[in-house]
């Protein structure tokens, strides 16, 4: 079998090479490869679109691995164990933890788990369990009739080992768990000490830190079922980025979670909770490159002249969440009615005049009049700190994360050349950006990448630094002095994954490409696989994505149902042990 | 920076401890101890406790901002193929990095000039130049930088020391260059960010008191559970071999926490007091933020330093870690993020504003040296802590633009590593001799001598690279296409030694 995960790798091959040979008929080294690949026809995007996953055994299991609560999934948890206040009150504790930090593409976590790793998480345990036990109200909720026992039985303590216990570690607690919670009970110390180590303990134990599967205790094959509560863990983690709450952990107890229809039920059941909208928000502003705007305060005065910008890098941000919150869950709508929708939830003024319409309210979502659509074309994305705007990084960061495919850091014998061929300063004035970066990167060397990086951003040309849609561009010296415009050209062309140009006026028709190509709605689905399942796609997932890429391109179900879609597969169930 | 006795009221210094600090004191301070024997210097660092701090910036300096005003002035050095001068006979700036400013500093300071690295190909953004290696992998799959060869080295730290941290990190977003290989799999090193996190870190679990409390006897009950539990684990054959290695790892860190945990309830823990310090960190959403982001302005980041400083000051004062990185990228207020690199040479519009930039970083390295330079060595019983450190600048390329040389990288060691170091000089190692490509001495000679100044043996740092020594070595360089034979051949039998001349 093809291993998926160079498959989008093998499209970057061909893309770049084939552009190569046309434009220049001439072979030689590029850092984007050397490949050549053709899978399918852009002719059928007229019809059944179709994905490169392949689909050999529908009952491969799952090589998901196990993995530690990122900073985010431990927050989380703790806030839906113990209330956010407890979170808020041990901030400091938790600012120790390591950042959550993900390779960019496959999504894999890259765990740095060390001493001060370990310190950190002890210290975070320690405080909280000593501002829960130190509150009458909270220590309650956790220890229930113990909390106020003048002596500790335990009666009271074997039933927070099997409530409270039990939503900590996701399971049931071990022989060897409960007998260290009672030799803790059996022990010295005041009521408040033993309750602090008990819960201490908890917190800081592996299965609590660390989202560990072992299946059955008797199965010791190298493929094995997961138990049911290591099913519910994977389903909470994957959709809410936090741990199974009562509802799901009661259905596991009471044996209401083994068929497909009951896992379907809790999975639509949790997507609907405000982690599990605010983690497909996550997951969707991650994909179209929206998480970030720039800062926008060193532009030229020029640029800015009567435009509110107050605020307008978070109001950007909290517009595109608004607008994905509507898609995904209020309509809820396809991935076509993603990209291709014109509604506009920007209150902010200087927003609302960026998208040229008058400022939207929460009841009345504003339409967007002009060649901008769907959640590609919206600001954040397209900003940047200086008047010309990053047309590089638009392109570098739209072929990786949108259509998936690769392009690698610049090497150094490329970089050189392309510095190399840089226009002059003057000569830059004379130049629009685009002329700036087609001169400078025309080498036959860099175009290896940049025909495929180019055109890209060169279809984002008709936004400015702010995301305004602009008719000609602002020329600006090294003084951020207004020195002249220069028409715009945003005209392109795409190479297919087929090696057919496809020629598109500006940036619309690419996210027009990109809601109605295969190519597009299999990038998509490679990107809702990497987030939640915090893995790169293996030999094992070809099946299901396959089948989630049918009923995003073909069937066009709604994005929720085929996010869970995705989520819902036999890889809940069973795993490669090694 | 102002002394504060309180800082150390309760710090055990024992009588042995006090008479070997005696001795050391009549051994490190003889007239002139640039001109003692490298070999008797040495010894004199392997008993002592030394600290080591390494800053590193992004991206590039320029090299001609390391030059002197009056390069002519420059004297060659015998046998050596370098050149030097003594700091203290300039006059006015020696550079446009070094300002009169770091005067009271230059009989604790090396302004290094004329090394690089000598993998054979030169390449920025190297992600491994503090291993003392070229990066033709961006991910190395093999070496150690130094920071975790101190950490782990035997040398360093011996059985009875019990530091809060073996090492110290700190970083801002964009992550850290340290780590280590294992299995040819590279780990990336753990790292704080903000003053506050740092705070936790070194003084978060310091208990004070006579006798372990309950809570205290808890704590190590719990830890020793949790080592029983992943002991358990271990001998489970449903975990794949990716959980066991991150098994492997976690079992080391609650290892640590034990000894920890035990030092503290013996009595034996350091018991200095916490410092008291308006912390800077900001919290935005559910981030922690490093000074750089949006809505964090200069004057934050020199409060932030100032606290860095601090408590870097009393660490080592206390001996709470001896190692410690500092990897910053941020030197203005502007964003980082995807293609924003915080205002440097990317977005920089020429090289005297990366320059000022780069400075920023510079200077707070000169204000730690001084702080350190202030504050008597209360651990070593002698001299203050600049004698028993080595406080590192360096960034990880040779020059400011997207030429991405790693070919002359100019450093400044301030510090004397425990009398390993001479002190005092602007040098320049880089080979003018016929034939030459005016590449210098390897790189990773420095990065030796600071290794070797904390107690590392050379037998220790050579098995940490490409099989001939630590890092890379290779007698010719391959730059952009460009063959250069045989450009450090001259130093082929001396690239596993420390820098000569410093030393």
């Amino acid at each position: 079998m093809k291993n998926l995960s160079t498959i989008s790798k093998s499209r970057k091959l061909k893309q770049g090479a084939a552009f190569f040979i046309l434009s220049l008929n001439l072979i030689t080294y590029n850092n984007c490869g050397g490949g050549f690949y053709a899978t399918q026809e852009f002719s059928s995007e007229s019809g059944v679109l179709k994905s490169s996953f392949q689909c050999e055994d529908q009952n491969l299991s799952s090589k998901s691995g196990s993995h530690f609560l990122s900073k985010k999934q431990y927050i989380n948890t703790l806030e839906d164990l113990f209330g956010v206040a407890v979170v808020n009150e041990v901030a400091s504790e938790l600012s120790s933890l390591q950042n959550d930090n993900f390779d960019e593409e496959s999504r894999n976590k890259i765990s740095t788990l060390d001493a001060n790793t370990i310190q950190s998480y002890h210290n975070a345990a320690t405080e909280v369990s000593n501002k829960v036990v130190d509150n009458t109200t909270r220590r309650a909720n956790v220890f229930g009739s113990c909390a106020n026992q003048t002596a500790l039985t335990s009666t009271c303590i074997n039933t927070f080992m099997n409530n409270f216990g039990l939503r900590v570690l996701r399971r049931p607690l071990m022989t060897t768990e409960t007998a260290f919670i009672n030799s803790i009970l059996a022990g010295a110390g005041t009521n408040s000490e033993k309750l602090k180590a008990m819960l201490g303990y908890l917190l800081q134990s592996p299965y609590f830190i660390w989202r560990i599967e072992l299946g059955d205790s008797t199965n010791t094959t190298t493929s094995f079922n997961l138990t049911d509560y290591e099913s519910a863990t994977r389903l909470s983690f994957a959709l809410t980025d936090s741990t199974p709450d009562v509802t799901l952990l009661d259905a596991v107890k009471n044996g209401q979670f083994k068929t497909d229809e009951e896992y379907k039920a809790q999975a639509f059941r949790l997507i609907e909770t405000a982690k599990g909208k605010a983690k497909v928000i996550d997951l969707i502003q991650h994909w179209s490159l929206s998480e970030n705007p720039q800062d926008l305060s060193g532009l030229p005065a020029a640029l800015k002249t009567g435009l509110n910008l107050s605020g307008i890098e978070q109001a950007m941000v909290t517009e595109v969440r608004q607008f994905i919150d509507h898609i995904v869950f209020k309509t809820p709508g396809t991935f076509q009615d993603l990209l291709k929708s014109k509604l506009s939830f920007a209150t902010h003024t200087g927003l609302a005049s960026i998208y040229n319409h008058a400022p939207a309210t929460l009841m009345a979502p504003a339409e967007m009049t002009e060649r901008r659509q769907g959640v590609l074309m919206r600001a954040p994305f397209m900003t940047w700190s200086g008047p010309r705007t990053n047309l590089i990084k638009r392109g570098v960061e739209f072929q990786k994360r949108v259509l998936c495919n690769q392009i690698p850091s610049p090497n150094v014998d490329i970089a050189d050349d392309r510095d190399a061929e840089s226009f002059t300063p003057a000569e830059m004035l004379e130049n629009s950006n685009r002329e700036n970066v087609a001169h400078q990167t025309r080498g036959p060397v860099c175009m290896g990448c940049h025909s495929a990086i180019n055109p890209v951003g060169f279809a984002f040309e008709s936004f400015d630094s702010l995301g305004r849609l602009r008719p000609r561009e602002q020329i600006f010296d090294m003084g951020d002095n207004f020195y002249k415009y220069i028409n715009i050209d945003s005209s392109t062309f795409l190479m297919t994954p087929d090696n057919k140009r496809y020629p598109i006026q500006d940036a619309y028709d690419l996210a027009t490409y990109v809601a109605d190509s295969s190519e597009g709605n299999e990038c998509f689905v490679r990107n809702v696989h990497r987030y939640l399942a915090e893995n790169p796609e293996s030999n094992s997932d070809g099946c299901h994505l396959n089948s989630a890429f049918n009923n995003l391109a073909n069937t066009k179900l709604p994005i929720k149902d085929v996010v869970i879609d995705i989520v819902l597969t036999n890889n809940l169930k069973r795993k490669i042990a090694n | 920076m102002k002394k504060n006795k309180k800082d150390i009221q309760n710090r055990f210094v024992s009588r042995r401890q006090f008479l070997v600090g005696a001795g050391q004191t009549f051994l490190t301070i003889p007239p002139l101890i640039s001109l003692m024997p490298s070999l008797l210097s040495a010894q004199t660092v392997a008993s002592k406790k030394v600290r080591s701090v390494i800053y590193t910036g992004y991206l590039g300096i320029d090299k001609r901002h390391m030059d002197p005003m009056t390069p002519s002035d420059l004297i060659t050095g015998p046998g050596f193929q370098t050149r030097y001068k003594m700091l203290n006979s300039f006059s006015g700036p020696i550079s446009r990095m070094i300002d009169s400013s770091f005067q009271p500093l230059y009989p604790y300071m090396n302004l290094i000039k004329g090394l690089s690295l000598t993998g054979g190909r030169y390449q920025g953004h190297s992600s491994s130049w503090l291993a003392g290696a070229h990066s033709q992998l961006r991910n190395p799959t093999r070496g150690r930088t130094l920071d975790v060869l101190m950490e782990k080295s035997a040398s360093v730290y011996k059985p009875e020391d019990s530091p809060v941290a073996k090492a110290v990190r700190i970083s801002s977003e964009h992550g850290l260059p340290s780590y280590d290989t294992a299995n040819g799999v590279r780990l990336s090193s753990s790292y704080v960010q903000g003053d506050l996190s740092l705070f936790n870190l070194l003084f978060g679990s310091l208990q004070s008191g006579s006798g372990p409390s309950q809570t205290n006897i808890n704590k190590k009950l719990i830890v020793d559970q949790v080592h029983a539990d992943l002991k358990k684990l271990e001998s489970d054959r449903r975990l794949s071999s990716e959980d066991k290695q991150l098994l492997d790892r976690y079992m080391s860190g609650v290892f640590d926490l034990q000894k920890k945990v035990n030092a503290n309830n013996s009595g034996e823990g350091i018991t200095c007091t916490k410092p008291a310090l308006a912390l800077e960190v900001k919290r935005i959403s559910n981030s922690y933020q490093f000074p750089g982001n949006t809505g964090w302005g200069i004057t934050s980041t020199n409060k932030l330093f100032e606290n860095y400083i601090e408590m870097i000051r009393l660490a080592f004062m206390c001996d709470l870690t001896r190692i410690v990185l500092v990897n910053n990228m941020i030197w203005d207020d502007r964003p980082i993020g995807p293609g924003s690199f915080g205002g440097l040479h990317h977005e920089c519009p020429s090289s005297e504003t990366s320059a000022d930039r780069h400075k920023y970083g510079l200077l707070q390295m000169a204000k730690l040296a001084t702080a350190l330079m202030n504050t008597p060595d209360t651990l070593n019983g002698s001299g203050n802590l600049l004698d028993n450190s080595t406080v590192f600048y360096t960034n990880e390329m040779g020059d400011w633009t997207t030429g991405h040389s790693v070919r002359n990288m100019p450093c400044v060691l301030f510090g004397k590593g425990g009398g390993l170091i001479k002190t005092g000089h602007y040098v320049d190692y880089t080979n003018l001799g016929p034939g030459s490509y005016a590449t210098g001495r390897p790189y990773k000679q420095v990065l030796q001598t600071i290794m070797r100044s904390m107690g590392v043996t050379k037998a220790e740092y050579i098995q940490h690279g490409d099989g001939n020594g630590f890092g890379d070595f290779m007698e010719g360089i391959n730059q952009f296409g460009k063959v250069y034979p045989n450009a450090f051949t001259p130093y082929k039998d001396e690239h596993n030694e420390i820098l000569p001349f410093i030393t």
